[in-house]
């Protein structure tokens, strides 16, 4: 099974909130892969809102997107791009 | 009176025709017990199955809502959350590791998901923690066969029903949402009723006498917010009159669009300023549209209510600024923090008070807590930039307290004005009138203020020792009262001596029976419900300020509110026979 991870910064004002966590799992719904979104010694279910949420991943705080399956590597560039575009936000 | 009527109080203007939706806040005794080997699977389908109900019972309410801004908003929230893994998984393996039931199993989930979020700093966070816990409530009442409650859920189009709605609760309630509010507390001037009167949705309240609780959702309901009436199942000749009678009233309404655009200015040239109370943003665009001149009042409590944590300067001068300039070119009125009273705050840890309205509120609070007061201050100079702001100061009854106040905003304004904010320059600072105490040094407080304006719910319930909401008394609550009369005078010739002026905010204000002896009186500005406004332009543009001066002075020297009512009944409705026909007739 492919496993892939990488590290990124949150980079978007509001942090890991309810709308960011939203568009998160939308997009990790996509993937086959299981996703993990890791901060520290947490990890949380990447297509569930309300575990991302409980992450609470700050602005400038690292985080892990890890991804395991057939797809992973394009989970977790998507995911990667995501992040680093803000979640769409404008800041 | 038949079986199937109740009378209560008329609330807000208008006639509702619609079925019932019976806000029920029974507590949820959730059922615990173990499961045998061989149920698992049915329990975990059981479980399934009540998400399943939840998020098609949730899609048809959202199906129906026209409305697709903030409300549109919580219900996507909510959707999010019924089909996030995490809650269905947890719940699930409860069911198969524990042997509990499905009830169990999904309520010891949502007790450890609010452990993980009440952990945490974020107060953001930590408040979503209350909304999975209002999606989790839905399913555990699909899952034991109940009803769901809370009014945000109210579907589309129907009368709520509640024995009583707190202000948050009704702050739920977006314009056009529902078609009317009955309930069993309340009178003519507790918040219920202000607030449906904001929104413009027909309300009866005060209907007493215990009989929503037996009432099924989905009964037909007529309720008339003028004459108090409420027709439970009515036959069909019955809703064609009431049918009818609605038709007319948006007939006249119609007719008086033509005053919107038009100055409140008498024949004889003395004019009124006509301005809106308005509590949330999205109300403003109507306030406009019925011809308010600016916003009389808006109160900043809402920005503090339903959350747990305060909101900061940067969120404060956000909302501030988008009502700025949503009434731009005109001004707001915004009133400072007025917390206390019937409306307890979640985001201020205070301590039980056995008579909030003589308790700790408005600028009382803001000494309590100046750094609170300063921060909302900041906010409001701030704000100036981007429109014209009018600061109100609540609840004053000591000349120390508008010191203290006048003394933070100056200091604030140059602070504000130094770095760069110039706008602050021109706001008006401005202490409200609502305490006997402040309307009998107003000719002391007035040199200190660049305007007054008059708070008649409290002041009339501080000046007759009259609690508007206890409906043993309610009868006591008299505006046309000699007393209150003569304390609005005081307070207009102290503004009158002072060179500013006197506004009034208040449900006095919108009352057009009251439009003469207020222009009278010597008030400059009233600030009401919106919709009250063209028929108040229309009264002040026929009228002469001679005529209104003589009904006065008529009035004055009579000893009683039933004497002066009825007087001023009399000439009202002799000089606008079709206007006060409407308003006295169903009496």
């Amino acid at each position: 099974m492919n496993r892939i991870e990488t590290e990124v910064e949150i980079c978007n004002e509001l942090g890991l909130h309810l709308r960011a966590a939203a568009a998160f799992a939308k997009l990790a719904e996509r993937f086959d892969s299981e996703i993990t979104l890791e901060r520290g010694s947490m990890s949380a279910n990447g297509k569930s809102v309300i575990a991302l949420v409980t992450l609470a991943a700050a602005k400038g705080m690292r985080v892990r997107v890890v991804a395991e399956g057939d797809d992973a590597e394009a989970a977790v560039g998507a995911l990667v791009e995501l992040i680093a575009n803000r979640f769409g936000e404008e800041q | 009176m038949s079986e199937k009527q109740r009378s209560g109080v008329g609330g807000s203007p208008g006639i509702a025709i619609a079925p019932a939706y019976v806000l029920r806040r029974e507590r949820l005794v959730i059922p615990e017990y173990r499961i045998e080997a061989q149920q698992v699977e049915a329990e975990v389908e059981r479980l399934e199955r009540a998400f399943r109900d939840t998020r098609s019972r949730l899609a048809k309410i959202r199906e129906g809502l026209k409305d697709t801004g903030l409300v549109g908003d919580i219900f996507d929230a909510q959707f999010l959350f019924l089909e996030d893994p995490t809650l269905i998984e947890n719940a699930s393996r409860n069911v198969r590791e524990g042997r509990l039931n499905a009830e169990w199993a999904l309520q010891r989930e949502l007790r450890r998901l609010e452990a993980v979020f009440e952990s945490m700093t974020d107060p953001y966070i930590r408040e979503r923690a209350s909304d999975v816990g209002f999606v989790v409530r839905r399913v555990l009442h699909a899952l034991m066969g109940r009803e769901p409650e809370g009014l945000q859920n109210a579907p589309p189009g129907v009368i709520v029903v509640a024995e009583d709605l707190s202000p948050g609760e009704f702050a739920q309630v977006k314009r056009g949402q529902i078609s009317g509010v009955v309930t069993e507390g309340g009178s003519r001037t507790s918040h219920v009723t202000i607030m449906a009167r904001s929104l413009e949705i027909p309300a009866v309240v005060g209907t007493e006498g215990g009989w929503v609780r037996g009432l099924a959702d989905g009964t037909m309901l007529v309720i008339d917010g003028r004459s108090g009436a409420v027709l439970i199942d009515p036959d069909e000749e019955r809703v064609a009159e009431y049918t009818k009678r609605r038709a007319d009233h948006q007939t006249l309404d119609r007719q008086l669009l033509r005053y919107v655009p038009l100055p409140a200015e008498t024949r004889d040239g003395v004019a009124m300023s006509m301005l809106a109370n308005v509590d949330q943003i999205e109300e403003i665009p109507d306030a406009l549209r019925y011809g308010a001149e600016g916003i009389g009042l808006y109160r900043t409590e809402f920005l503090f209510l339903n959350r747990t944590d305060l909101p900061d300067e940067e969120e404060q001068l956000d909302s501030y600024r988008r009502v700025v300039e949503a009434i731009a070119p005109y001004s707001a009125v915004i009133r400072t923090l007025d917390l206390g009273g019937e409306k307890m705050p979640t985001g201020l840890s205070l301590s039980e008070e056995p008579n909030p309205a003589l308790g700790l509120r408005g600028v009382r609070m803001s000494s309590a807590r100046p750094e609170l007061f300063r921060t909302q201050l900041r906010a409001l100079l701030r704000a100036a930039d981007c429109g014209h702001v009018k600061v109100l100061l609540p609840m004053v009854s000591t000349l120390a307290e508008v010191k203290f106040a006048r003394r933070s905003f100056e200091e604030i304004r140059s602070e504000v004005t130094g770095a760069g904010h110039i706008g602050a320059q021109k706001v008006e600072f401005g202490i409200m009138i609502e305490t006997p105490a402040a309307a009998v040094i107003a000719d002391l407080i007035a040199p200190h203020a660049d305007f007054l304006s008059i708070g008649t719910n409290d002041l009339i319930q501080y000046t007759l020792a009259v609690d508007r909401s206890n409906e043993q008394v309610a009868y006591l609550y008299e505006p046309l009262h000699p007393a209150n009369l003569r304390m609005i005078q005081r307070i207009c010739q102290a503004a009158r001596r002072a060179g500013i002026v006197s506004g009034m905010c208040g449900e006095m204000a919108g009352e057009p029976l009251h439009c003469w002896i207020l222009l009278a009186l010597g008030v400059g500005e009233l600030s009401m419900a919106p919709f009250a406004i063209p028929l108040l332009k229309k009264l002040f543009r026929e009228s002469n300020a001679s005529e209104a001066r003589s009904l006065l002075s008529d009035v004055l020297h009579l000893g009683s509110a039933d004497e002066i009512r009825a007087h001023v009944e009399r000439t009202m409705a002799g000089r606008f026979p079709v206007e006060f026909e409407r308003i006295l007739g169903t009496g």
